[in-house]
């Protein structure tokens, strides 16, 4: 899959993309903001755009959320404090932080059979399907 | 009280005046030239306990009924008043106060007293207003200690963040020591040392009055000491020049300090292979850009290095971090040795 990675915190982008990479995926892009992650969607056209609910300068990953899924990019959100429901954001589910290494690899494989609707092949307390 | 009676009798002059003075909240005073009050309003009659009649009959001057005594129970003689300095100074004066209630409670207030004056300009007496202000002064006491409250609660906070993140470090520390592979151990122990950078600036966060920002430049400096102690290298000197005393958002400050260390302790570890030189940490700033400089005069960089190309953790973290920062991070051949440089705009 071709990933977006929407985060605002370097280090936990760094961990996302590393852990995507390791699982075969390819990462077209980091971004910490809503202008930048369109155009990289824009570019890019995404399979997956893991998308944390607060970005930068008090952005709302929830409204990029809707944006993305405007543009048919599938959304998972990540956030400390997971909305119930897929809400307004229209995303297919969130991760939970803080996350390990293992419910990132999950959320990839997860992602993916969502994405083709397929059953989820696994199931982890720290990702929520909507 | 207050009651005025209907219809023509607003037309005179001295009925408007006595409905105004009759129905007003302020307390009014009007003060004689010895400083005796001569008519108070119902409002002062309700603010001071005392009626006017009452004040006349004492016949001395309103600041010995009143304002006799400060708060602490010491006598206040007038001549040291605010409010009775208005009459010989011909000047308007405005303050704030405590009164004396005829209970004997004492009650914030604040007043204007403003002089009167007779045809020929000289002062003849004083018309004083004062609105009792307790409910106010309580309010600004409250949110006072709120603010109290939250900085207690935030250093409270910072103090938790920073011993979490010792937990951590010291976890890592002693994972390192019970590991036999040379190549985990270095990896553990510089796991420890990041963990430890993070955890030291929330130190100073807790340390300082400060609950949000910290200097980061006397942090780097210690930063750098503390690299080159625990390097032991006994022949590289360290070397410091930079006054800045930029403070830093701690998040802002974290990913600079993680930049920073990562230099230093790549210098320390690979620059100076003949065991001997000198590492230079220079730190300056303008208006609106901190700029960062690690300079070592040992064997250079390998051949061929490049920033974006390296896949180095050390690198991975200082491009991140720097692109968080909105950083410029670069360097150039020092023959001998490398410069690095990092450019922080601080007004994003």
């Amino acid at each position: 899959m071709k990933v977006l990675i929407v985060e605002d915190e370097a280090l936990v982008a760094l961990q996302i993309e590393s852990a995507a990479e390791e699982a075969g995926h390819s990462v077209v892009g980091v971004a910490d903001n809503i202008a930048s992650a369109m155009e990289i969607a824009g570019q890019s056209k995404p399979d997956l755009a893991l998308v944390d609910v607060m970005l930068a300068r008090d952005e709302s990953g929830l409204s990029l959320a809707v944006m993305l899924a405007e543009a048919g990019v599938p959304v998972f959100l990540a956030s400390g404090n997971c909305p119930a429901d897929s809400a307004r954001s229209r995303a297919l589910g969130c991760l939970h932080k803080p996350f390990r290494d293992e419910d990132l690899s999950a959320l990839f494989l997860i992602a993916e059979a969502v994405i083709n609707g397929q059953p989820a092949p696994t199931s982890r307390s720290a990702i929520q399907i909507y | 009280m207050g009651a005025v009676r209907a219809g023509n009798d607003l037309d005179q002059p001295l009925r408007r005046l006595e409905a105004v003075l009759q129905n007003a909240t302020a307390s009014v005073f009007l003060m004689n030239d010895r400083q005796h009050c001569i008519y108070m309003n119902p409002a002062a009659e309700q603010l001071t306990g005392f009626t006017l009649d009452e004040v006349l009959a004492a016949d001395q001057p309103l600041h010995d009924i009143i304002h006799h005594l400060h708060p602490d129970g010491t006598p206040f003689p007038m001549h040291d008043c605010a409010i009775d300095r208005a009459f010989p100074d011909h000047a308007k004066t405005q303050g704030e106060e405590v009164f004396v209630h005829k209970d004997g409670s004492f009650y914030p207030v604040a007043f204007t007293a403003s002089p009167i004056h007779d045809d020929t300009s000289s002062t003849i007496g004083t018309i004083i207003e004062v609105r009792n202000i307790a409910a106010e002064k309580q309010r600004e006491q409250d949110l006072r200690r709120a603010i109290e409250e939250k900085k207690v609660l935030l250093q409270e906070v910072n103090h938790r963040v920073k011993n979490s993140l010792q937990l951590v470090a010291s976890l890592l520390a002693l994972q390192e020591q019970s590991t036999v592979s040379p190549e985990l151990k270095q990896s553990l122990q510089e796991a420890s040392s990041r963990v430890g950078v993070i955890a030291s600036l929330h130190n100073r966060l807790y340390q300082t009055q400060d609950y949000d920002s910290v200097d980061v430049c006397e942090y780097l400096l210690e930063l750098g000491r503390e690299a080159m102690i625990s390097a032991a290298k006994d022949g590289v000197r360290f070397h410091f020049s930079g006054d800045a005393r930029r403070k830093l958002p701690i998040s802002d400050a974290v990913s600079l300090a993680l930049i920073v260390s990562e230099l230093i302790l790549n210098a320390v570890k690979h620059a100076f292979r003949e065991g001997n030189g000198t590492l230079e940490l220079r730190i300056c700033e303008t208006d609106d850009c901190l700029t960062i400089e690690v300079i070592d005069d040992g064997c250079g960089l390998p051949a061929g290095f490049a920033m974006t190309k390296s896949k180095t953790l050390g690198m991975k973290i200082i491009r991140a971090l720097s692109r968080q920062l909105r950083a410029d991070v670069s360097f150039r051949n020092a023959e001998p040795g490398t410069a690095w440089r990092i450019a922080v705009p601080t007004s994003r």
